[in-house]
């Protein structure tokens, strides 16, 4: 690890413990530098059908389980013999043969829970029981860099959409934008637009009222100096990849443009919608995995072109797979189990975890081979250099997926 | 604190700002002469007026429309005719009670792609809404834009579907932790052949397993059985006391509260009006720690702004402009619904209800919003700022002002030079008042 590593949180989590969790206290480091390191978390939401994104075709219980939606051979990009990614992702796989994609088989946590929200939010506070937890794993680690004097901007929502519990915690949500225009502030007609907008801003330094009031100041304070900033930086920076028009796409392009303007932003979040797939899945599925590769394709295109390779890290997840035997609408119903992606020029391309098991199911799902904290604590200790066990609440071993 | 009725003159006044804080929660905010009114008549007379059901001609004219719009697929027309309905109405409980349903069975466009099913959805919640749940989830069960929601109409025998009967359980009746996996596959086979034909439901006794199911440990046959047993499940009451209060009381309804209604909900055998009835008559909802503990969302928002301003706008851009903030009618963003208190802010969000505000107030841009400022304020748009904000602050937010925000509001207004003069001023001076955190509250 090297100096220039020790990045934003080094420093930051040197300070007093803060109440987050049991035992809140970091490593402390010699002084604190800036680091561009940047990581995009995209959530695949609704539960991706994991077997059919990394498929084992060969597995003749496979074959058995997906009467509709199996695919064969010749309709995949090889990963290894018996197993291959789906066409869509073509982007994706190009990574991989680079050696730059870690597939992360096999994620998912004891005791799955079937309900899309409830999962999601246990993803989100990296938390079996997430009622309990004081908000995201994203929100935390923002905090605590904030706590120990760190300025950058934590983590920012790109796209539409409400923000999730994983950038929402003690300080309110983290600022999003969905397109440039969403960051001008309305003044009315007449010169003066400017001096009405300090006026406006001002509004929200008052005190007194109830927890909902001062959490909506809160947010209006916060959300002006951050929206400000982003505004500048997405003016100055500038695109190359080809981004599908679509949400996905323009959200991710949207981060290439901030990432080129020199955003300060440590985390960025996208969400693609659509993923719940009980009835029909083949053309929705294919559609949105087409989506995602494009976009996917056209950013790293970007990061590329702005020599950030070695800079961005990008994870790609969803709150579960799908079960293994189809239904009876060519669809599947909520599983369990499921791949993780990793890309980035610093990430140790290739298969991780075990294949999952189709022979050994748990009433009808996959069982989870790798618990998706230690993918967190991964990212916490290896990118992010801060010890992970305070902001996850016990101690995961990280995953060999970074170099 | 609970749900004993409150009793003015005993349990604290019903005033100006109780008027108003009811107004605010049972319809879409008031005007001031309404809030003096509802003080005049007394609180019973108050609630007896707010559960009548004659929405009044321009609301009526405005639904009647429907059968035209609904021919379609132009969801910003149909939207815009539901926003009409909610801002016309003289019975906006009603409207407001189908948002709640709305949002609780909260079914998309997106996938619909029918503006007719949708509206025959939304008509269901008008009708049934205040009824009895177990007859509104029933009815729920066997709606078709529902059933193609949630895929029961591709749900069979031979592969069981399991995405309705799951949130059927979730998110309609008992939310998660009061069933089991086994429930949901059970309740899955139950609902099999509940199909859609023509527009209608249609039990498809082909697809039907008709085989014996366990649901929570007692046997059960057909979906209409599952649904009884979730409404008689001890988990329905507290689930929908819950929901009831984030929607009409405060963002954070407390454990405490929420045994109240529930036991309310139970007396009352589900029946959401009567339960509604006593919540609003009752202490714990004009208890101090209620009023103001509720952010307004993007709809009750927009339509409360345009009923007190009387403006005329273009409906269909408001709609759009509510979804700017977060809140697209007719599509929620999925099956949860909106999930609204907190989650309604975020920079985003809180620009665009600043855009909004800028047109309601300035008349700008495709809202087209027309408000007739003078008249609003009178002779008062050339005084001094703090009667000009005084009276701005009642039209506008039913004085929610905390006095450092209302003293910076009045210095803006008494600073010529940023405020301007005449009815701009008055705009100017409106546009800041929205813009402050407190105009956000319900």
């Amino acid at each position: 690890m090297t100096t220039s590593r020790r990045s934003f949180l080094a420093a930051a989590l040197g300070a007093a413990a803060l109440p987050l969790l049991p035992g809140f206290a970091f490593a402390r480091a010699a002084s604190r530098t800036r680091t561009a390191r940047r990581l995009v978390l995209i959530d695949l939401a609704g539960g991706n059908d994991g077997l059919n994104t990394v498929v084992p075709f060969a597995d003749p219980l496979y074959v058995a389980a997906r009467p509709t939606l199996r695919f064969a051979e010749d309709e995949l990009l090889p990963l290894r013999p018996g197993l291959a990614l789906r066409k869509e992702l073509a982007p994706l796989h190009a990574r991989f043969e680079a050696g730059e994609l870690a597939i992360v088989q096999g994620v998912g946590y004891p005791t799955p829970d079937r309900s899309h929200f409830r999962s999601t939010d246990i993803w989100h506070t990296a938390s079996l029981a997430p009622e309990k937890a004081s908000g995201g794993w994203i929100a935390r680690l923002g905090e605590a860099a904030e706590a120990g004097g760190d300025r950058d901007l934590p983590a920012l929502m790109v796209g539409g959409g409400s923000v999730p519990l994983l950038l929402s915690g003690a300080r309110g949500p983290a600022p999003q934008v969905e397109s440039l225009a969403d960051l001008v502030v309305a003044t009315g007609p007449g010169e003066g637009g400017a001096a009405r907008e300090a006026a406006l801003a001002k509004l929200a330094e008052s005190s007194g009222g109830g927890a909902a009031l001062r959490y909506l100041r809160e947010t209006a304070r916060n959300s002006q100096a951050q929206s400000a900033k982003v505004a500048r930086a997405a003016q100055a920076g500038r695109t190359v990849g080809r981004y599908p028009d679509a949400p996905l796409g323009r959200a991710l392009q949207l981060v290439a443009q901030l990432l080129a303007g020199g955003l300060d932003c440590k985390t960025y979040y996208a969400r693609q919608d659509g993923y719940d797939t009980h009835a029909f899945q083949r053309e929705t599925h294919a559609f949105l995995l087409q989506e995602l590769g494009a976009a996917l394709g056209a950013l790293w295109e970007d990061v590329v072109a702005l020599g950030m390779e070695q800079e961005v890290v990008v994870v790609i997840s969803s709150e579960f797979g799908r079960r293994v035997a189809e239904n009876g609408s060519k669809g599947t119903d909520h599983g369990a189990a499921a791949p993780l992606f990793v890309l980035g020029g610093a990430v140790a391309g290739g298969l991780h975890g075990p294949a999952p098991d189709l022979r050994d199911l748990d009433d009808g799902d996959l069982k989870f081979a790798v618990d998706f904290r230690r993918v967190y604590a991964t990212l916490l200790e290896q990118w992010w250099e801060v010890e992970s066990s305070p902001l996850l609440g016990e101690r995961f071993a990280p995953l060999p997926l970074l170099r | 604190m609970n749900l004993a009725p409150f009793v003015p003159g005993v349990d604290g006044p019903f005033d100006a700002a109780a008027a108003a804080h009811l107004l605010r929660h049972a319809a879409f905010g008031s005007r001031p002469e309404e809030r003096d009114e509802a003080v005049r008549v007394g609180l019973q007379a108050t609630l007896e007026r707010l559960f009548a059901r004659d929405e009044g001609k321009a609301a009526a004219q405005l639904a009647a429309l429907a059968p035209s719009v609904a021919q379609g697929d132009d969801l910003p027309r149909l939207q815009a005719l539901w926003l009409g309905r909610m801002v016309e109405s003289a019975c906006p409980l009603v409207e407001k009670l189908a948002l709640f349903w709305h949002n609780h069975f909260a079914t998309s466009f997106t996938k619909i792609q029918q503006c007719d099913w949708m509206w025959r959805q939304y008509e269901l919640f008008r009708a049934l809404g205040g009824g009895p749940f177990r007859e509104l989830l029933q009815a729920a069960a066997r709606d078709p834009a529902l059933l193609v929601w949630l895929d029961g109409n591709s749900n069979v025998k031979s592969h069981p579907n399991e995405n309705f009967a799951r949130e059927l359980f979730e998110l309609f009746s008992l939310g998660v932790g009061h069933y089991s996996e086994r429930d949901v596959q059970e309740a899955a086979r139950a609902f099999t052949g509940w199909h859609v034909r023509d527009g209608r439901f249609w039990k498809n006794e082909r697809a039907h397993d008709a085989g014996a199911k366990q649901l929570f440990g007692a046997p059960v046959e057909d979906g209409g059985e599952v649904v009884d047993a979730a409404v008689r499940h001890p988990a329905c009451a507290p689930f929908l006391a819950g929901k009831l209060l984030s929607a009409f009381v405060c963002d954070a309804p407390s454990a405490a509260a929420i045994a109240e209604v529930a036991a309310a909900l139970r007396e009352e055998e589900l029946s959401i009006e009567r339960t509604l009835r006593r919540l609003f008559g009752s202490r714990l909802f004009f208890a101090a720690e209620q009023r103001r503990a509720r952010i307004a969302g993007p709809i009750e928002w927009c339509v409360g702004l345009l009923r007190r301003t009387r403006a005329r706008c273009n409906l269909k851009a408001v709609a759009q402009a509510a979804a700017a903030m977060g809140q697209s009618l007719f599509a929620p963003p999925n099956v949860k619904g909106w999930e609204g208190g907190r989650t309604w802010i975020s920079s985003r969000t809180l620009l665009a209800r600043n855009r909004f505000a800028a047109a309601l107030c300035h008349g700008e841009g495709e809202l087209a919003i027309a408000v007739d400022w003078a008249k609003q304020v009178g002779a008062l748009a050339e005084g001094a700022g703090l009667p000009l904000v005084a009276k701005l602050e009642a039209l506008l937010t039913d004085d929610a002002l905390e006095p450092a925000t209302r003293a910076r509001i009045v210095a803006f207004a008494d600073d010529g030079a940023a405020a301007g003069s005449g009815v701009v001023r008055v705009q100017r001076v409106a546009h800041q008042l929205l813009g402050a955190p407190e105009a956000q509250l319900a």
